[in-house]
């Protein structure tokens, strides 16, 4: 039986007066690769922030790495890699700088540190950029610089929020082979995204979370058996209720014509 | 000076230090990859510019601050005061100010965790991380404190029964009073963040600045409830009894200061995200249509949307009303009891009315305002005014304009009037308000060039809070010169007074037109400067 690395027990979590996660469980295990997908304010990035020990759930329980949240955040924080949506980076920092700030405060040792940095940023094609300030970064080289420094301690976990935004093509590919290779390597990968194709490719299961609640756990393969459609996406809109053509987008038209 | 730094950085980073750093349940290696970090975001101009971090501007209210506190001395000195008054005096002014600072400094690195979010997800504990964001409060007491007391220290020798160890026993003091300022501000925080729900702890932080003001105000009436309610006489009056009630005094005192500083520093990193969300709940969108169509005509759809960027962000903006608020706080305290005690003296009575103080009380509050507005927390949304075309800046600075005379001068004035006409008959109270309108939209045309900048469109500077204290005790003083003319020149006749109010008036028409240009074009300026930096449109954009 394989080694569970997260478990999410009836997980309720309000934002205000508003309850945004609802008894949410689940699991995942070592050297998964789990897609985790749902629709705008479905609560994927506070599930991903609850396993990151920034936010504390308000009720059930959460463990990750076989560690107990919120109590044991910075140790779990030690052992996991976060990749943030539309994350705040330190712009006056150079890339290089940004990651050895990363590195030390994982306790990565120095002449590791530095020879990591190295091997990712001439892999990600930064390294002739390290000394630029990353107020000077395209969004494409900001995404690198914070996938660089999510793996840079090495971490058990890695939790991805929309990890390929901003990358061209060529990056993207690298991105999905890494995972692959990370997941063979017994890391396990937690990946929200919105683009299905891509996690019907990189995943071995989809977690479908809908207004606070997990409506779908399985392999993309089952999902589309059992809901007889043929893409990740079809699933998707008939999991979550979305009509085919949204009748917003003609409202819209009407507005602008005006 | 650099060898001292030296030894005393090997100092810090030590063992020792690191044992002592431990034990408070701090990590000292990622205290001072912190502590090193901060510093260097602070020199590259990145984070919200902190006094503790910024050698110039503290510095600057240094010197402010000795001028002050020399002059303060110098009278005392002359007036030949009583050792321990002047000592009292100085400490108390010292709590006072360095309180005041305090509070602004702490509440801002406590809940504006703008590098606590993007450090949220990294393996730091929270006394760690609050130990590294407070530590720059040390810098701001080992300043000012000494800056505060050096001159009264050496100029106490000159007192009449002054011992030859006044200087040093004052200045150790101060320095006691200053780390005592320092505690009690952690505390407060701590038990703010303790208590209130994260959402809220916001809004407490912005009025948190105006308590040590609050508190001297409250402290007359306080103590004449004390003496009516005789409470003094139902506690035990024996020696032991009263040593013990102190010696319970402070233990809750110290429990409370030690609970509120461990409150501060426990899980603070698992509530940054709630604090900052705090900071985004809905707003409840207030629309003022009469309001906006004055601004619409002042400026066109441009002026209607300088007047309602201006007025809303005023009142959402957390770096403006952090700011802001404290300091109105403090002028209603102080100026509305004065007018509200004096608004049935009629001026021309030749009898003093505090109702003399209204316009100057106007010029105050849009001091403050304007000396601030240009700054916000969301400054990188500048670039929306630089897509803007270029025609429009005219309107919205007549929108800007409009949304601070409006609610600031027209309807303060609007409101006055009733209650004056009753008070002093219809011409008097016309005039009155004739002139104060005139007085204070000369101040407006004046203040409106401290803002340079398209409003909330620039980070805030360091110097902000401590440089207030300053200029509100000059302003003092110019406002009491001003008061004096219109007591003893211009009030004496109606006739005077509408000459007054007639030539203010023509001075205020053409000094607001040639402001309200001048403010259109320091923004067109400052749009063009910051495109033509090469690179930063870009960050905008991508920020």
């Amino acid at each position: 039986m394989s080694e569970t690395i997260v478990r999410f027990d009836r997980v309720v979590f309000s934002y205000d007066a508003t309850q945004v996660l609802h008894q949410l469980s689940f699991t995942l295990n070592r050297g998964e690769i789990v897609g985790l997908l749902g629709p705008n304010g479905a609560g994927k990035s506070t599930t991903l922030k609850i396993i990151a020990g920034i936010l504390a759930q308000g009720g059930g329980a959460v463990s990750a790495c076989g560690l107990p949240l919120p109590e044991q955040a910075v140790s779990v924080k030690q052992r996991i890699g976060y990749v943030p949506e539309a994350a705040a980076l330190f712009e006056s920092l150079t890339g290089e700088e940004f990651l050895e700030l990363s590195g030390r405060l994982h306790e990565v040792d120095e002449a590791t540190l530095q020879q990591r940095i190295r091997s990712i940023l001439e892999t990600f094609g930064l390294y002739t950029d390290r000394v630029s300030r990353l107020d000077s970064y395209s969004k494409g080289m900001r995404q690198k610089v914070l996938i660089a420094a999510a793996l840079l301690h090495n971490p058990d976990l890695v939790l991805l929020d929309e990890p390929l935004s901003g990358l061209d093509v060529n990056a993207s590919i690298m991105v999905k082979d890494l995972l692959a290779a990370l997941a063979a390597e017994g890391k396990t990968i937690l990946y929200s995204s919105h683009v299905l194709d891509v996690v019907e490719k990189v995943c071995d299961r989809v977690l479908i979370i809908h207004q606070g609640n997990l409506i779908a756990d399985s392999t993309p393969g089952e999902l589309k058996t059992r809901t007889q459609q043929s893409t990740l996406e079809d699933v998707f809109r008939v999991l979550t209720n979305a009509e085919s053509v949204d009748p917003g987008v003609n409202r819209i038209v009407t507005a602008l014509r005006s | 000076m650099k060898r001292i730094r030296q030894i005393l950085r090997t100092v810090l980073r030590g063992p020792e230090a690191s044992r002592l750093l431990e034990r408070l349940g701090i990590d000292p290696r990622r205290y001072w990859l912190l502590m090193d970090l901060f510093g260097e975001l602070s020199e590259r101009g990145e984070v919200m510019d902190q006094l503790g971090r910024n050698g110039v501007a503290l510095e600057t209210a240094g010197w402010l601050y000795a001028a002050v506190s020399a002059l303060m001395a110098i009278a005392m000195i002359v007036s030949r005061t009583a050792p321990a008054a002047y000592l009292s005096a100085f400490l108390g002014l010292t709590g006072f100010l360095l309180l005041f600072i305090l509070l602004s400094e702490a509440g801002n690195s406590l809940v504006n965790p703008e590098e606590g979010l993007i450090l949220a997800h990294q393996p730091i504990n929270g006394a760690t991380y609050t130990a590294a964001k407070l530590s720059h409060l040390a810098r701001i007491v080992f300043t000012l404190a000494p800056a505060m007391n050096v001159v009264p220290a050496l100029g106490s020798l000159l007192l009449p029964r002054a011992p030859w160890y006044f200087p040093l026993f004052e200045m150790t003091c101060a320095l006691a009073v200053g780390l005592v300022a320092a505690l009690l501000s952690c505390a407060l925080y701590g038990w703010l963040i303790r208590l209130l729900p994260a959402k809220r702890l916001r809004a407490a932080a912005q009025t948190a600045g105006a308590l040590p003001f609050l508190s001297f105000m409250l402290w007359g009436p306080l103590e004449r409830l004390f003496k009516r309610a005789a409470i003094a006489d139902r506690l035990p009056t024996g020696p032991a009894a009263q040593w013990g009630m102190a010696a319970a005094a402070g233990i809750i005192a110290i429990t409370a200061v030690a609970f509120g500083i461990r409150s501060l520093s426990a899980d603070y990193l698992l509530r940054v995200t709630g604090i900052m969300h705090g900071a985004r709940r809905k707003t409840r969108a207030r629309r003022s249509r009469l309001f906006e169509t004055a601004a619409a005509l002042a400026g066109g759809q441009a002026g209607r949307a300088g007047w309602a960027f201006v007025s809303r962000m005023a009142r959402r903006d957390f770096q403006f009303r952090r700011q802001a608020l404290p300091m109105l706080i403090i002028l209603a305290f102080s100026f509305v009891p004065l007018v509200a005690r004096g608004w049935r003296t009629d001026p021309f009575s030749r009898r003093f009315t505090t109702m003399h103080l209204a316009p100057h009380l106007f010029g105050f509050v849009l001091f403050f305002v304007c000396s601030l507005l240009k700054y916000g927390a969301e400054y990188k949304g500048r670039w929306i005014f630089q897509l803007a075309p270029a025609r429009s800046v005219a309107g919205f600075a007549r929108g800007v304009y409009a949304a601070l005379y409006v609610p600031c001068i027209a309807v303060p004035h609007i409101l006055l009037l009733p209650a004056l006409v009753w008070a002093w008959g219809f011409w008097n109270a016309g005039l009155f308000v004739c002139f104060s309108l005139a007085v204070s939209s000369i101040y407006l045309a004046l203040e409106i060039r401290l803002v340079d900048a398209v409003p909330f469109t620039r980070q805030m500077v360091a110097t902000g809070s401590a440089a207030m204290m300053g200029i509100l005790m000059v302003g003092a003083v110019a406002i009491a010169v001003a008061v004096g003319i219109q007591y003893f020149v211009i009030f004496h006749s109606p006739a005077t007074a509408a000459a007054s109010a007639v030539v203010l008036g023509g001075v205020a028409w053409m000094a607001t037109r040639q402001a309200v240009r001048g403010f259109a074009e320091a923004m067109r300026y400052d749009l063009a400067t910051v495109s033509g930096e090469a690179g930063t449109l870009y960050r905008e954009v991508g920020a």
